[in-house]
């Protein structure tokens, strides 16, 4: 983990835009700890705890989503998570190398007519759209697939 | 480390078992075989009267609601009932915001469940 750009003898550190990098790999049993990574920054930023819980779950439903579509389950890819938190909003670039997918193709049509249906799968990404208040996804031959949410505070 | 605690016990109505299934901590990607174990070992002894307390469960991502959707449906495809009772405000709110609360039965209390179960049993004793 590596936290940039912070130096808390500077003035209006708090202000300044903060870079916190984690690096996990496929494997379910992550997911309680980048959830409870998520729920420090939330604590440590004092932010409400709705909006702390919105950030955690979009966060988890980000990574099960690369770890069963991008990696297929295979276990022991990498991902790479980037949080960058400033004062009004908070992003989340989640990284990975593995299949891409058709991302806007799950966020189109009639999205209360898709949660009647009683869909085992496509739920997580419904409540990632609720949560953040924007979702971007782009695959890049080289870099790999780059998912950012961002949530303003 | 963020686990998931199951305990299962079961309620006589008649001659009809209902198997209460207490659900705690946080059901997510990785916990969720294990409560789709628990509802499989019911489905294949054919126990389909199937109430799930869930009083101490602190975290519920779209994996666990994903499992729900299909038990729902093997329960209702054999006839059976699915109650869900005693969710915590939050995870209220996950049901709330994926569309869920419109696709269970969720009752305040074990209580409220177990007299709709009384009540279906005497509906169909009046047939």
């Amino acid at each position: 983990m590596s936290l940039k750009k912070i130096n808390p003898k500077k003035k209006n550190y708090k202000k300044m835009k903060k870079t916190i990098d984690i690096k996990i790999y496929s494997d379910f049993i992550y997911l309680a700890y980048v959830r409870r990574f998520v729920e420090s920054i939330g604590q440590e930023e004092v932010w409400d705890s709705d909006v702390t819980e919105q950030v955690v779950i979009s966060v988890d439903e980000a990574v099960t989503n690369v770890m069963e579509h991008a990696y297929e389950c295979k276990q022991g890819c990498p991902i790479k998570i980037s949080f960058v938190i400033e004062v009004d909003k908070f992003s989340v670039f989640i990284i990975d190398q593995g299949k891409s997918f058709d991302f806007r193709q799950l966020l189109m049509g009639d999205i209360e007519k898709k949660l009647e249906e009683r869909l085992r799968r496509g739920r997580g990404t419904i409540i990632m759209k609720r949560f953040m208040d924007t979702l971007e996804y782009r695959s890049e031959e080289g870099k790999g697939n780059i998912l950012k949410m961002v949530k303003h505070l | 480390m963020s686990k998931l605690k199951i305990n299962v016990r079961s309620h006589k109505i008649d001659n009809c078992e209902v198997q209460i299934v207490d659900v705690g901590g946080f059901l997510d990607a990785h916990t969720v075989p294990q409560l789709e174990s628990t509802l499989n070992a019911f489905f294949k002894i054919e126990q389909y009267q199937i109430i799930l307390n869930m009083v101490d469960l602190q975290y519920i991502s779209s994996a666990g609601l994903g499992l729900l959707v299909v038990a729902k449906d093997e329960i209702e495809n054999n006839k059976g009932s699915f109650f869900i009772v005693n969710l915590s405000p939050g995870v209220h709110k996950v049901f709330d915001i994926s569309g869920c609360t419109k696709i269970f039965q969720i009752l305040q209390q074990e209580y409220d469940a177990l007299n709709e179960f009384e009540k279906n049993k005497s509906e169909k004793k009046e047939l």
